[in-house]
């Protein structure tokens, strides 16, 4: 599940993954994303930072903590480069992995699928 | 004629293995190293060598009571280290974390290499041990929770005005270790060796020899000698 709120990259990431053959799923915001989570039960979603309403930081938060989506694998794709924003995503929303904006799509769907396939552990 | 910082946001993730061993390493090719254990908290570079008490010690040197000349122990002609006190009392002196600067400069004078194992975290004694170096080679083992104290030595050494070397991964072999290309590109830095999981690391340190000296064809001492090379291309001028 890709949640962003600029159409053009929910579009592009769809593009990328569906043409390898995943089945991709889209939310515009925060509500919309947590009300598909429970109806599709997605494998990972890929989250954008900067949304009108939940920011990315929270919504992982909250997959994170809920016992029915805590497993769910949280990537964050951002445009915030910032090591610190990377430390706040990974330590303290709890995400999985992080993206920097812009991507490169051939580079970007390897790495999913490896997120796919072996998420990353916590030690 | 260098200084470099091995640092890791978190503990334990085999820091002062990667040090001693690179040491070792280096020295047996000719290159003048000098060890540091700047983990002045949790100092174990002396017993990776055999060494529990060593007298005097940095504690000492960082308080005053010894100067630079006694605190450095010869290990073998092109190898020498300063080890820390594993005494409690000697975390109750008031120490001067400063002079882990003028330390290793002294140090670096008659060395090509000076290799100074940081305490982990962010404090201030892993402050001073990366100020004490110019350049800061971070260790971390492929999980997030090293990731991200990797991300966090990142902060500090730019706030320092540090150059990281590089990232070096231990303890990889696992079914969900991340690759080095995704710690390249989350850590924007070049992975410069990865060393395998290895049971005879762990029997090394019991041994109290180095596992590049005890075990030469181990995987992790193959691994750590050929980040060595790496560590020589990217650090030391061919010699002559």
């Amino acid at each position: 599940m890709v949640v962003d709120d600029e159409e053009d990259i929910l579009n592009l990431i769809e593009r990328i993954l569906s043409r390898r053959g995943h089945r991709v799923i889209t939310a515009r915001d925060g509500r919309e994303a947590l009300r598909k989570l429970k109806e599709e039960r997605p494998d990972l979603v890929l989250l954008d930072i900067m949304m009108p309403g939940l920011s990315g930081y929270q919504l992982c938060k909250i997959i994170k903590q809920s016992r029915e989506t805590s497993s769910t694998t949280v990537a964050m794709l951002t445009v915030k480069s910032d090591d610190e924003d990377k430390v706040r995503a990974l330590e303290d929303s709890g995400a999985d992995w992080y993206f920097t904006k812009p991507i490169d799509a051939k580079r970007f769907a390897r790495s999913v699928e490896w997120l796919l396939r072996n998420p990353p552990r916590r030690g | 004629m260098v200084r470099v910082c091995i640092a890791s946001g978190k503990g334990g993730v085999g820091k002062s293995v990667i040090c001693a061993n690179l040491g070792v390493v280096l020295s047996e090719r000719g290159y003048r190293v000098s060890l540091v254990d700047a983990d002045i908290e949790g100092p174990t570079l002396g017993l990776l060598f055999g060494y529990e008490h060593t007298q005097p010690t940095l504690h000492d040197y960082l308080s005053g009571n010894a100067s630079a000349g006694d605190v450095v122990k010869s290990l073998s002609p092109t190898l020498s280290a300063v080890f820390g006190s594993v005494q409690l009392n000697a975390l109750l002196k008031e120490l001067e974390l400063e002079r882990l600067s003028e330390l290793t400069s002294m140090l670096e004078q008659s060395s090509d290499l000076v290799l100074v194992d940081s305490p982990p975290g962010l404090e201030e004694d892993t402050k001073a041990a990366v100020r004490a170096s110019e350049e800061v080679l971070v260790v971390l083992n492929p999980d997030i929770p090293s990731v991200a104290g990797a991300l966090k030595v990142r902060i500090l050494a730019r706030r320092e005005g540090r150059h990281i070397l590089g990232v070096v991964a231990n303890r990889t072999g696992g079914e969900y270790d991340i690759p080095p290309e995704e710690l390249e590109a989350i850590l924007e830095e070049e992975v410069l060796g990865t060393v395998r999981d290895d049971p005879l690391v762990r029997s090394s340190l019991v041994e109290g020899i180095p596992v590049v000296s005890a075990h030469p064809e181990s995987p992790a001492a193959v691994d750590i000698r050929r980040l060595a090379d790496r560590l020589v291309e990217k650090l030391i001028p061919p010699r002559r």
